[in-house]
């Protein structure tokens, strides 16, 4: 395997007042192409802000940050607007599908911005409907979805953009214990037949059980790795 | 086309984010459409009396009044400069006029009466409407008038009558005799023609007028021989003040200039309330999809693209609300309806330009109602607005 993403000597700190807060530090950590890692940790340890970070949503204090070669922390907003749009798929605790949209339109929003003709959105956008089950439900709109339903459209716009890598901050943690289960089949079922990378942050050791390796987070620092 | 529908999918999306909630949707746009009904309503008024008056004023007509405001009414100016304005190389014509304001059948009913030389007014102003038998009576009768057909109709009058002009204040009645109808069409359709030296008997001031008109061969003439007898009368005892017809029917407007500001100004206000109606509105939708905004940036929508989305958001109820508004207002104003109060004659009416002009300006209304709303919602960090934090 080759590394999609590579991390080395990662700090990041956050300034409040006249103090800084050291939120991630010293941080090394390399993700190869259709691995299926978790991070895990206590609140505070940093997660999300990894995660933010790996998006592109946020920049470093130091060290590097590289996604398929290109670092990331020298793009410009603009470029990374784009590089977002079309590298990175995204899957929120709580959907963040947009309620006045059905499920077809909330799966081609990221599609909008892509100078493709209507065919080419509509097939993939049923595409990606269909790999989640949810052909049958394309003109419903997330207010008439159960939990797991919106978690599914949400996995589909992540993946409508077939993007190199999804990232997934605690996808299971607004889920019963069934809807979890499915979505987190889901999301293993992608990475194991399709090859997506999934990088997920979880409070939950069954969520984690799923991937393939662990990270665990302590205070800003790297403490485990399991296979 | 490949761009278009990518554009038609944002447009979708625009759409739907204006009927999110369709309670604050339809207020804020009923909230447009006021403001733009008033605007639109204003902008007919000020066309209407920029309209009249060019219409009244003709390129090779010339008028002139004695140079001291204050004698406009009380017909001050000699009779006499009639001849000596006819003697002017370039002028055609001149007649000398007066008014008589009063009322007639009913209090409310406003008659203005103009006092004329009828052979040289009827040369100088033919009026459409007036067959030659009625132009002959009018000539030969003293009191003899030619009555506007909406004077007429107001008052119930016909062609025929003896009828009073009831004077108001320290103004004389005026007994007329209807001679002959203007034709409705016609400019003059609001007013009545009299003899003047008929007005100067029961009003007193023989021999003297409120104003001279006169018509010059070329428009280009007007100017000059305008000034020309300005100076000839200078050093007379009632110096003039001479004018293009088109001039003086600026002036007019100079002189309304106040009021028109005023009217204006209201129009505009309105506009600038609605401003913060529809951003107030935007905002507080803004504020509500926080989440939905830090999701739509992290799929990769720009500051820039989401920010004409909540402008265009603002825009389009803009145009809506705008749009119903100004032709709400221009229906109301070209049905004739509207009247100008103790003017039952005079309606005022719109125009196509003051609606386009009205729907038109919706869009700046939109787009700066929208932009305070927009910057605000591209300004948060992404990961902050991703969890809703406001």
């Amino acid at each position: 395997m080759t590394a999609l993403v590579e991390i080395s000597s990662l700090r990041k700190s956050y300034w409040r007042g006249q103090s800084e807060v050291p939120v991630l530090a010293d941080l090394d950590l390399r993700v190869e192409r259709g691995e299926f890692v978790a991070l895990m940790g206590p609140s505070g340890s940093g997660k999300s802000t990894l995660l933010n970070l790996i998006a592109g949503l946020d920049q470093p204090t130091e060290g590097s940050l590289r996604i398929a070669g290109h670092e990331i922390g020298s793009l410009s907003d603009r470029a990374l607007d784009r590089w977002r749009n079309r590298s990175i798929g995204f899957v929120f605790q709580f959907y963040n599908l947009v309620p006045v949209l059905s499920a077809f339109e909330n799966v081609e929003v990221p599609l909008l911005l892509w100078p493709i003709s209507r065919e080419e959105r509509t097939g993939r956008v049923t595409a990606a409907l269909r790999v989640v089950g949810l052909a049958d439900r394309m003109e419903h709109r997330p207010g008439e979805l159960s939990g797991g339903e919106q978690q599914r459209v949400a996995i589909a716009r992540a993946l409508v953009t077939d993007p190199l890598l999804v990232l997934a901050d605690e996808p299971t943690g607004d889920l019963d214990e069934r809807n979890a289960d499915e979505v987190l089949a889901l999301m293993r079922l992608l990475n194991r037949a399709g090859g997506k990378t999934f990088v997920m942050v979880t409070h939950d050791p069954r969520a984690a059980a799923q991937a393939g390796r662990i990270v665990r987070l302590e205070k800003g620092r790297l403490v485990d790795e399991a296979a | 086309m490949r761009r278009f529908t990518s554009g038609a999918g944002q447009l979708r999306m625009l759409l739907r984010q204006v009927m999110r909630s369709p309670r604050r949707a339809l207020l804020t746009f009923l909230g447009l459409v006021v403001a733009f009904f008033l605007f639109t309503a204003l902008e007919s008024v000020l066309y209407t009396l920029e309209e009249l008056l060019a219409q009244n004023a003709s390129e090779t007509g010339i008028f002139m009044r004695p140079r001291s405001r204050a004698s406009f009414f009380r017909a001050a100016l000699p009779i006499r400069y009639v001849e000596q304005v006819r003697d002017v190389d370039g002028v055609v014509e001149a007649s000398p006029a007066r008014f008589h304001f009063g009322a007639g059948v009913h209090e409310g009913s406003f008659v203005v009466v103009v006092g004329v030389d009828p052979p040289s007014y009827l040369r100088l102003r033919p009026l459409e409407g007036v067959s030659e038998v009625e132009a002959q009576a009018f000539r030969g009768d003293r009191r003899g008038a030619l009555m506007g057909a909406r004077i007429l109709a107001s008052n119930g009058w016909e062609v025929g009558d003896e009828v009073t002009v009831r004077g108001r204040g320290r103004v004389p009645d005026l007994s007329l005799r209807i001679v002959g109808d203007i034709g409705q069409g016609d400019r003059m359709g609001r007013v009545a023609l009299a003899h003047i030296d008929y007005l100067a008997q029961v009003m007193g001031g023989q021999g003297r007028a409120a104003f001279i008109q006169a018509r010059v061969a070329h428009p280009s003439l007007a100017l000059a021989i305008a000034r020309s007898l300005d100076e000839r009368f200078a050093n007379f005892a009632v110096p003039t003040r001479t004018r293009s017809e088109r001039s003086h029917a600026a002036g007019i407007l100079a002189n309304l200039s106040d009021v028109l500001v005023g009217l204006r100004t209201i129009g505009y206000l309105a506009l600038v309330i609605t401003i913060l109606v529809v951003g107030n509105a935007v905002a507080m939708g803004v504020r509500e999809r926080t989440m939905e905004i830090g999701t739509l940036r992290a799929l990769g929508f720009g500051r820039g693209r989401v920010m004409a989305l909540v402008v265009g958001e603002a825009m389009l109820l803009a145009l809506a609300g705008g749009l119903a508004g100004a032709l709400g207002a221009y229906a109301l104003f070209e049905s004739g309806w509207i009247a100008v109060p103790r003017m039952t004659d005079l309606s005022l009416h719109s125009d196509a330009s003051v609606l386009a002009r009205s729907a038109l300006l919706s869009l700046p209304v939109g787009a700066l109602a929208g932009l305070v709303p927009a910057f605000s919602a591209v300004r948060r960090p992404i990961s902050e607005a991703l969890h809703g934090a406001d």
